[in-house]
């Protein structure tokens, strides 16, 4: 008998459903160069860490918070924008724990560590919404843009 | 007297892939050939709470009401920045003479604006929005939703009713934060 979604939430576990992208850097990097990373790798969050030990998170409310906007000095090091880590958590952990740590703290992004706090990666939500999404089945994706539309002609007709 | 079933032609059944009529008891529809012998959507099982809460449950429950910003295209970035900080919101819907023909979120701000221009004053959102953005109804299944996001890769996705208007903004975080309740034992939907 197929698993219920609960269950197969709780036992699917981090490590198996996460790419191994992650965008690091030092904590001594020019705001200016950290915003232009994030911009080539299209990504809405900047891990900091320094020799592995994670120092924090640059993410875009940041940006929107205290780079937009204020006459910041461009040099400054990203350090002084960053906030401390709200929450980790390990690879060994459940895809369901990460979907409740995401919705209590409401963020987009945890970093991942290991048994001796070292970063090892970091889990999106993309990551996660798409992981759900395959648990639909195919007659809910394919549903019409407009589910009350009419067609006109019958299909190739 | 039982009807005899000749007399049954005035009785209809609605197609819900397209909505056209079909004589009731019919296999398949006349029209698109979806199937008509299962009955709704694929039913999740009972004793799925998580699932139950996907596919059953339509967006207008993730709606609050409250947190939807729109702005015209010709309103400069340094306005919805503004707006963006004291509301303390990631998101804001483009409208031009009633018709949605963006959405800003802090993601386009942060590539498309970011560091690359000195007086916002004189940028105008049009530059940075997503034009013409996926949007759901508020009677669709939350699995609608979560499929365009994970489809398109976005975070938010606005809610309009049917002739346009907007409703609301749902975000992948409401999506998680609904799901992460309903799958708590004690409490039933």
């Amino acid at each position: 008998m197929q698993k219920s979604v609960e269950a197969r939430l709780k036992e699917k576990k981090i490590y198996q459903v996460i790419n191994s992208k992650c965008v690091q850097a030092g904590p001594d990097l020019p705001i200016r160069d950290a915003i232009t990373f994030m911009q080539e790798n299209k990504s809405g969050y900047l891990v900091i860490a320094h020799r592995k030990k994670l120092v924090g998170m640059f993410t875009e409310t940041d940006i929107l918070h205290k780079v937009l906007v204020q006459n910041i000095d461009w040099t400054k090091p990203v350090r002084d924008f960053i906030n401390p880590v709200p929450a980790s958590l390990m690879l060994t952990d459940s895809v369901m724990n990460a979907i409740d740590v995401m919705s209590q703290k409401r963020l987009y992004h945890i970093p991942l560590v290991d048994e001796k706090n070292q970063l090892v990666g970091v889990i999106s939500v993309r990551t996660l919404i798409r992981f759900l999404a395959e648990f639909y089945p195919t007659e809910v994706y394919n549903l019409p843009p407009d589910p009350a539309q009419v067609m006109e002609t019958q299909e190739g007709g | 007297m039982a009807e005899k079933p000749g007399l049954l032609v005035h009785k209809t059944v609605k197609c819900s892939s397209c909505g056209v009529e079909n004589v009731l008891g019919s296999d398949s529809c006349e029209q698109c050939l979806h199937s008509l012998m299962q009955k709704g959507l694929p039913r999740p099982k009972d004793d799925d709470r998580f699932q139950h809460a996907l596919m059953t449950a339509p967006v207008g429950k993730l709606l609050t009401g409250k947190d939807l910003l729109v702005c015209k295209p010709t309103d400069t970035v340094l306005k919805v920045v503004k707006v963006l900080q004291t509301e303390n919101k990631s998101c804001v819907l483009v409208y031009d003479k009633k018709h949605l023909v963006g959405i800003v979120s802090l993601r386009d701000l942060l590539r498309k604006i970011a560091g690359k221009y000195d007086d916002l004053s004189k940028i105008k959102i049009a530059i940075a929005m997503t034009p013409s953005p996926e949007f759901v109804r508020a009677e669709d299944p939350i699995a609608y939703a979560v499929n365009k996001m994970a489809m398109g890769g976005f975070r938010h996705i606005p809610v309009l009713d049917q002739d346009g208007a907007p409703y609301s903004i749902i975000s992948i975080k409401d999506v998680l934060g609904y799901l992460s309740r309903s799958g708590k034992p004690p409490k039933r939907d």
